[in-house]
């Protein structure tokens, strides 16, 4: 098996929160660990709350860790630091954020945007800039490039401008691409289009994806594997259409029964996820139909199911795994 | 039948640029009518600007709204407050900047409730505690601040309060756009649950067509501030429907239980108030012709389809509604 592209060990996150009488501890990421392979797109899905912005930050050198380690084809990232990603290793990892009225600078023109990390990675001449930028938005679909060039970001769509920050993320020719979210503030009729786009991009450059989102039907769509996330920890990981199709941990079964719209009552109570003075045990399970008293005072273990490929391993964080589960696998 | 909530030839402008050119939409009682459109589109200004909660410089440029046979453009002020949360009433997308951050839950049914000429104390308590178990919240919690609830316990409040009157008609303005999709789940099944109870009318507002299907009885679909499409939901995406309600459909991502390719809509929707002639989906449509050029009306293509398209001129009769 190939040395995966990205491969998070343990990973944790907290913040001490000042309180009275005491400070309270919030944990973003709990003993997160998963891989992104080269070329493949793997979705981290959650609700509000699962950690899932914290962990793409963390990656993309963005916020420190606490625990952990996460490993760059093979090169260990300086992730407890906040000093950020060095700057080899800067181009290698880029980030595509959710908001284009956010991340797009108003006063520098999109040929600023995307000329700036062609030239600080060195991956064009200054003579040859304007065409190479051309280049890159044409590849983003925003052709001629000619009408879009000189634009500043306030005479650009929010489709055309997500597409410029792609466009800017691609431009340091990165191996892994972190997306957060990039279609959640467009519209309908357009994120689809931008995906596409996306995606087409994505398996011609065999470009690693990490797609964050709470859309499953998105995740679906994007992705080769899912990562279902809640209050910070791994619940449930595996190939992107069977997990959705037949998911094995109360919780993603929650999700999916709750993305259906089908008139069946919900397998779950409602709730909030318990990130502040987290509970020893399973975070899910003041809320799964599954509970019993082992859930709420331990950690649960995490059992492979054998009828996946070790590269693609489905995994299941539970204390109640289907019978045909194998026993503890590491991590 | 009448209709409980009838808007007729909305016209909406903000200065000199008009955002609703002639919106028509109506309600009957009971009724769940989704209204769905893209950012800018038009609709939450439809259902304001109907409502006269718009602020300025927004103006309405004509049009009727009547509700229950009365005008609301016609109404005083004075009569448009005993006409709001009595008879019609609004759950906004933002709970949150809704709630008064400085009051206690019981003060907002208080107030509500008092300026709607419930004077004696005992009676508000209870009519505040009636309204939080109707939408399963603790009465113990109505000492509560809002910033103390969860995004799905606010979105709940803003419930109760638009439902402490007994309005005959509640305007639900993407009261789950905010909200993960679990919670958005449990507001759904509740409101599913209240209007089975209540029987109230109720235009509920969103982007998510999908989310539509599953709850309301009738959808009117609104592109660039033109009602294109009103339809009862079963017909809706069917072969009469228009071009960019069956573009829409088709451009969301396949559900998890269904296996298609999702097909983008080329382009984007035109700014607000850009100057379009003609139909204003024609340039992202696949089947325009050269007869778009002139804005088609809304045409009955069978009976409560109403489908504003030049082709459907064709097929329906011409000219049943304008």
């Amino acid at each position: 098996m190939s040395r995966p592209l990205l491969d998070v060990r343990g990973l944790g996150v907290s913040f001490e929160r000042s309180g009275w009488p005491r400070p309270s501890y919030l944990r973003a990421a709990h003993r997160v660990t998963f891989t992104v392979h080269p070329g493949e797109v793997v979705a981290l899905v959650g609700e509000s709350g699962s950690g899932k912005s914290t962990i793409g930050r963390v990656i993309a050198g963005l916020q420190p860790a606490v625990a952990g380690s996460v490993l760059l084809d093979g090169t260990e990232l300086p992730i407890e630091g906040t000093a950020g990603l060095p700057a080899h290793l800067r181009g290698r990892v880029q980030m595509v954020f959710q908001d284009p009225y956010g991340s797009l600078n108003p006063v520098h023109t999109v040929f600023h945007h995307i000329s700036r990390p062609l030239l600080l990675h060195k991956r064009a001449q200054p003579d040859e800039l304007r065409q190479r930028v051309s280049a890159l938005l044409e590849q983003v679909g925003l052709g001629p490039a000619e009408d879009f060039i000189d634009r500043k970001p306030q005479a650009l769509s929010g489709g055309q401008r997500q597409r410029v920050a792609i466009a800017r993320a691609l431009a340091p020719r990165p191996d892994l691409l972190v997306a957060d979210e990039p279609t959640a503030s467009l519209d309908v009729s357009v994120r689809m289009s931008v995906l596409t786009m996306f995606r087409k991009l994505q398996k011609r450059r065999q470009l690693g994806v990490l797609f964050i989102t709470h859309d499953l039907a998105s995740a679906r769509w994007m992705a080769d594997r899912i990562v279902v996330l809640y209050a910070g920890q791994v619940m449930e990981q595996g190939p992107a259409r069977e997990v959705l199709t037949r998911p094995r941990h109360p919780y993603t079964q929650l999700l999916v029964a709750a993305g259906s719209h089908r008139p069946e009552p919900l397998p779950g109570k409602p709730g909030l996820p318990p990130v502040v003075d987290p509970p020893p045990g399973c975070p899910f399970a003041e809320r799964c139909p599954r509970v019993t008293p082992g859930c709420i005072d331990e950690e649960a273990t995490v059992y492979v199911a054998p009828d996946t490929s070790p590269a693609g391993a489905w995994r299941v964080r539970c204390h109640h795994p289907d019978s045909h589960l194998r026993p503890p696998a590491e991590g | 039948m009448s209709p409980v909530l009838d808007i007729v030839d909305l016209k909406v402008a903000y200065g000199d640029t008009e955002v609703l050119s002639g919106a028509s939409l109506s309600l009957q009682a009971g009724e769940l009518l989704g209204l769905v459109g893209e950012s800018g589109s038009g609709k939450s200004t439809l259902v304001q600007g109907a409502l006269r909660l718009l602020p300025f410089p927004a103006q309405i440029n004509g049009g009727q709204v009547l509700l229950d046979g009365v005008d609301l453009m016609g109404l005083s002020h004075a009569e448009l407050r005993r006409t709001w949360w009595s008879r019609v009433s609004l759950v906004p997308q933002n709970a949150l900047s809704a709630l008064n951050p400085m009051l206690t839950l019981r003060a907002h049914f208080d107030e509500t409730l008092q300026a709607h000429g419930v004077t004696d104390p005992a009676e508000r308590r209870q009519r505040a505690e009636d309204g939080m178990r109707l939408v399963e919240l603790a009465p113990n919690r109505l000492d509560a601040h809002p910033h103390m609830l969860s995004g799905g316990m606010r979105q709940r409040v803003g419930i109760a309060l638009a439902m402490v009157l007994d309005p005959q008609v509640i305007v639900f303005d993407e009261p789950t756009t905010a909200l993960d999709v679990v919670v958005e789940r449990q507001i759904l099944d509740q409101i599913r649950t209240l209007r089975a109870e209540r029987g109230f009318g109720a235009i509920f507002i969103t982007h998510d067509i999908a989310l539509l299907q599953s709850i309301a009885d009738r959808i009117a679909v609104l592109y660039a501030g033109q009602v294109v499409e009103n339809a009862p939901v079963s017909e809706l995406g069917g072969p009469l429907s228009h071009p960019y309600t069956r573009g829409l459909l088709a451009a969301l991502p396949p559900r998890l239980d269904e296996d298609r390719e999702a097909i983008p809509i080329p382009g984007a929707p035109p700014r607000a108030g850009a100057q379009l002639q003609g139909c204003r989906f024609a340039p992202r449509c696949r089947e325009a012709v050269e007869s778009c050029g002139v804005r088609p009306s809304l045409v009955e293509v069978q009976p409560g389809h109403h489908v504003a398209c030049i082709h459907a001129e064709a097929s329906g009769d011409s000219g049943a509604e304008a």
